[in-house]
């Protein structure tokens, strides 16, 4: 059997076992069985609406906030603004990055004390792992910073410990795929309904996800939860561009990009080919070596996924630390050799990720930065964070 | 029940008869999960009771549908995305699959691998080898070119090759 029959004949016996019936629309419709997490969720609804009045406070910040699940945000189209006003978001956005950063623990506890009343005591790594303060500065890969530190996974390995733990803890709590479903439905909402004002802003980010989350995050941020959304999904919002912050790095288009490069695929090739030759192997099997990997060689996830790739094969990510630097040093030096840094630079310019076009593309963000920069600053002002 | 409904009803009862299940099963192939698929599937089916007097043909009701299903399963998949980036253990299950003892090819690691696919590239692998689709549909289904199907389920294949024969070594 040929591979393509292999696969062929896995899809069509992995569909039958899927014994689906639907129910015809023109039939009055009967009542659909309750979702595991509908019932926390209601209660965590209430909760949130409780927690959100703490949140607001009496007569300060409740301006903006409103009822949660009915808010829908329509983002201004980025031609209404002029030049004039990129500056100014520029500027602000340093500022409501570390304000973000600071307003962490207000959001942690109001999640948390929603998914406790909710009945779910225990959490996993999710609330905090899933944010702004869990990303790196990107810079590519050299063999001087390889040699030095690898590649810096000791700055993430100690957050990676304490959320691994953390994951074990939630496991043993809810041992089974039903429990487990039912926190993450109260948590962020049923994976099978998308939330009725589930909000799409210019990057693609959804801006509104339902359960704990996202109810406590229309609380604290209500209009400009979109605007947090949209950081959050430009991992690289603080890029330094011509001597200041501004943002992007979205990389899928990025990694299409490299997808469709016939020079990349090859400059890909004799990467991975040097990378074994110099007994790196091991380093590889879970996966492709990633397209423009050393681009975005802080990214936290492919660190991530490096520590994930040790653990398959059996190695202690927590103190091979030689190990680490061996291997990125041959990174390092492959990506030089063998064209991988200049092709995949190249790509970085010819996907718009070069600081020219960076600068062309800030109108887009100027409600982003400017919605969030209003809003943080008056939950710290409402906190008491200075 | 308005008119319209009225007059599409017997055409559009033949078309779920046909196609709800299949639909359903293509949602739950690129989301991985039967409940969502059925979802999607029910939320799709519905719309296109609604508007089933706007289209011309069973074809064109079938390629809107098709169409309308990925779109769907891939807003899905970003909210999913979520659950698989704050559950770690959830994230690299597919990576802890063992290969057969023989060394014959383990269809639960493959069918892992082909959810850990680009999304674009396992839209097109579903596509072509579960629903069979020439490359043509496809492109219609994913409104791309029928090159960009035909180099997209290339380097599927090689991905896919690729990693279980890394994961074999």
């Amino acid at each position: 059997m040929t591979f393509e029959d292999e696969l062929r004949s896995a899809l069509h016996d992995e569909a039958q076992r899927a014994d689906i019936r639907l129910e015809y629309p023109g039939d009055p419709a009967p009542a659909r069985p309750a979702r595991s997490g509908r019932r926390a969720l209601a209660a965590a609804a209430a909760t949130v609406a409780l927690v959100g009045g703490v949140l607001w406070g009496a007569g300060t910040g409740g301006g903006e906030a409103t009822p949660a699940g009915r808010h829908t945000v329509v983002p201004r189209h980025p031609q209404e603004h002029t030049t004039k006003d990129i500056p100014a978001a520029v500027s602000a956005l340093p500022g409501v990055l570390a304000d973000l950063k600071a307003l962490a623990p207000v959001e942690d506890a109001a999640i948390a004390e929603c998914m406790r009343t909710a009945g779910y005591p225990v959490l996993p790594a999710a609330p905090r792992s899933y944010r702004v303060d869990s990303r790196h500065e990107r810079e590519a890969l050299t063999v001087e910073r390889a040699r030095a530190d690898g590649y810096g996974l000791a700055a993430v390995r100690a957050q990676y410990l304490r959320d691994a733990a953390d994951n074990r803890r939630f496991e043993h709590a809810y041992p089974s795929a039903e429990e487990r479903e039912s926190v993450y439905a109260a948590l962020i909402g049923s994976l099978g309904v998308l939330p009725e004002n589930l909000t799409t802003g210019p990057v693609g980010a959804d801006a509104n996800y339902g359960g704990c989350i996202g109810q406590v995050r229309q609380q604290m941020y209500g209009r400009a939860e979109l605007a947090r959304a949209q950081i959050d999904a430009w991992p690289g919002a603080d890029l330094p561009v011509g001597g200041r912050r501004t943002t992007d790095i979205p990389r899928t288009p990025l990694i299409e990009l490299a997808d469709r490069s016939g020079a990349f695929v090859a400059a890909n090739r004799a990467w991975a080919a040097c990378m074994r030759s110099d007994g790196a192997r091991d380093l590889v099997v879970s996966r492709m070596p990633a397209p423009a990997e050393p681009v975005l060689a802080g990214d936290p996830d492919h660190l991530m996924e490096r520590i994930s790739a040790w653990q398959a094969t059996g190695r202690d990510a927590g103190s091979d630390a030689a190990f680490e630097r061996r291997v990125a040093v041959a990174d390092a030096a492959c990506a030089t050799r063998t064209g991988y840094r200049d092709v995949a630079r190249r790509l970085v310019t010819e996907s718009g990720l070069d600081p020219a076009s960076l600068m062309r593309k800030q109108p887009e963000l100027i409600d982003v930065v400017l919605d969030l920069d209003a809003a943080v600053s008056r939950l710290k002002k409402q906190h008491g964070i200075d | 029940m308005p008119r319209a409904r009225a007059d599409a009803a017997p055409d559009f009862a033949r078309f779920f008869d046909e196609q709800s299940a299949t639909l359903a099963r293509l949602s739950y192939l690129l989301v991985g999960d039967v409940e969502t698929g059925r979802d999607v599937a029910q939320d799709v089916m519905t719309e296109l009771y609604r508007r089933w007097h706007r289209f011309g043909s069973y074809g064109q009701a079938l390629g809107y549908a098709r169409t309308s299903v990925v779109n769907r399963s891939r807003n899905v998949l970003r909210h999913k995305g979520v659950v698989d980036r704050v559950d770690p253990l959830l994230r690299h299950e597919a990576a802890r699959h063992a290969p057969a003892a023989d060394g014959s090819l383990d269809r639960q690691v493959l069918l892992a691998k082909v959810r850990l696919l680009p999304r674009r590239q396992r839209e097109v692998v579903v596509l072509r080898y579960w629903l069979d689709l020439p490359e043509a549909e496809i492109a219609e289904v994913l409104g791309i070119s029928r090159g960009t199907v035909k180099s997209t389920a290339a380097k599927a294949l090689a991905r896919l090759a690729e990693t279980l024969g890394e994961e074999a070594r």
